[in-house]
């Protein structure tokens, strides 16, 4: 399959070009055009472009690591390990924990930006070891406070367990007796219902001449 | 190290409560026919819960009938019997025990030396018998507590390092016998997250205690903390309450996704809100102390 010609774009689009494409091609495969019904030939062409854009971005994405090796080579051989990291998070999210935390030992001292600290943590946060990655994560942080990945990783593990309120027995008894703050009133007629209703039945029979309330 | 994992009572069901409940007499009545009368007294909830686990991911149904307690017997009380995996949890129950009694007559005085090892001498007949019966159980139980003397003789003071032994303990136990490598995957993370829960509460709540005396106490020395300062405690235990709501979700997250087949609310009861509890408390502990004194 050629990713390019699904997604009709040329071969050197960039990442914007196949984002728009790939956008526009979808939009042609929406549930909604179908009544909310996919037909199968529909849901097979849906999952043609969305392996298209996949295989196209990873294209792109591999030539600007060649590039960017290519480039670090010919400028100096000292900022080399931008290109790494990626792999190295390809690593965490695969597990292979002994190969990211080979890689990230083999960084230098003096080159361990706030991106080192961040992925450290996450490989010791994969192997139980937490307080080590509390140290990192906070140490990510502080260096780069404004990143909102490592702002989420440090506020992850700050949080108190159960903070959304998981109840087990929640959707069971929603409507139970023991549910804290019901409606007493349950829906029906309360004080001032009835005083309103006193009301309008009052002008009601003032326009018919009588009068069911003689104080108003 | 015992008595941390419980349930929270009242928000248990009944029916759960009951089934809860039929596991503890099972591994009562266990540990009655197997090792006599006396070690019923060491009876405990933690190897309750390990039982209930087991039984949870059990492909055969447990047995539960009637059955009246020698403690109390007017009551009738259900009874899980003659189940494999509750009479493994009392063999893990006398072993841990024998462990625990055997450290505290090292670290006891004259008269404490004398007392505890009159009671040890039965254990200790009752520890060869459960290693007679599960030997992997007494293996696993040898190897990580020599672990975790060696780590405390050499005054580890590292925090991840110090939990090891005991979660690799709790992996080796959940795991054993379990061939399916994604159950066993899942077990040896909940294994690994309430093993450091248990260590790391554990030490919380002996923390003050240790510090007093001057006794080996993990969080005392990563946070170099000396017996007069409470300030410095709490800000110390408030560092561990991350580690310890760290291992709670994981664990949580761990649980989740474990194929339950029955008492699967009575775990998350425990899990969700048993353990949190017990934090809460052990923690209060030390924040009342704080700002009472200030």
């Amino acid at each position: 399959m050629d990713p390019y010609r699904v997604l009709g774009i040329s071969s050197n689009a960039t990442e914007e070009e196949i984002k728009a494409a790939y956008r526009e091609r979808s939009r042609e495969y929406l549930p909604e055009n179908f009544n909310g019904q996919m037909p199968e030939d529909a849901l097979e062409k849906m999952k043609e472009i969305n392996a298209a854009y996949d295989e196209a971005m990873r294209r792109l994405k591999s030539s600007a690591a060649n590039n960017g090796a290519a480039q670090a080579q010919t400028e100096s051989a000292e900022s080399a390990p931008a290109a790494d990291y990626l792999q190295i998070r390809g690593d965490i999210n695969n597990n292979r924990l002994d190969n990211a935390d080979a890689a990230l030992d083999y960084v230098p001292e003096n080159q361990r930006g706030a991106e080192w600290y961040f992925l450290k943590g996450s490989v010791m946060y994969k192997r139980g070891w937490y307080s080590e990655a509390l140290r990192y994560f906070s140490t990510a942080h502080t260096m780069e406070p404004k990143n909102r990945e490592y702002k989420a990783a440090f506020d992850n593990a700050q949080r108190q367990p159960n903070q959304n309120g998981y109840n087990p027995y929640a959707g069971k008894y929603n409507n139970g007796p023991y549910t804290g703050n019901r409606n007493v009133n349950g829906g029906g007629c309360s004080a001032c219902d009835m005083c309103q209703g006193l009301i309008c039945a009052d002008c009601c029979c003032e326009c018919m001449g009588g009068d069911l309330i003689s104080c108003c | 190290m015992f008595g941390y994992i419980k349930t929270n009572k009242p928000e248990l069901l009944i029916k759960d409560f009951e089934l809860y409940r039929s596991v503890y007499c099972g591994l009562c009545k266990s540990l009655g026919r197997h090792y006599t009368i006396l070690s019923r007294f060491s009876l405990n909830y933690d190897f309750t819960v390990f039982a209930i686990l087991k039984i949870a991911l059990d492909e055969n149904e447990p047995c539960i009938k009637p059955g009246r307690c020698m403690f109390n017997p007017l009551a009738r009380r259900a009874c899980c019997v003659g189940n494999a995996n509750v009479d493994f949890a009392a063999d893990a129950l006398i072993l841990s025990t024998y462990h625990k009694l055997r450290d505290d007559v090292k670290d006891s005085g004259f008269w404490g030396k004398i007392g505890k090892g009159l009671l040890l001498l039965p254990y200790r007949c009752f520890a060869k018998k459960a290693a007679r019966r599960s030997p992997e159980a007494a293996e696993i139980m040898q190897r990580y507590i020599e672990a975790q003397d060696a780590l405390e003789r050499e005054q580890c003071a590292h925090l991840d390092r110090i939990t090891q032994p005991t979660s690799q303990m709790l992996i080796s136990l959940f795991t054993l016998h379990v061939e399916d490598t994604a159950l066993r995957e899942a077990l040896t993370k909940l294994a690994d997250n309430l093993g450091k829960w248990i260590y790391l509460i554990d030490a919380v709540d002996d923390l003050q205690k240790d510090c007093e005396k001057g006794e080996y106490n993990p969080i005392a020395l990563a946070y170099s903390l000396s017996p007069d300062e409470p300030a410095a405690q709490e800000a110390a235990v408030r560092q561990v309450e991350l580690l310890l709501n760290l291992s709670i979700t994981e664990a949580v997250r761990a649980l989740e996704t474990l194929p339950m087949r029955r008492f699967d609310m009575i775990l998350r009861n425990i899990l969700y809100m048993g353990m949190p509890l017990v934090q809460k408390r052990v923690l209060g502990k030390y924040r009342k102390e704080a700002t009472a004194e200030s």
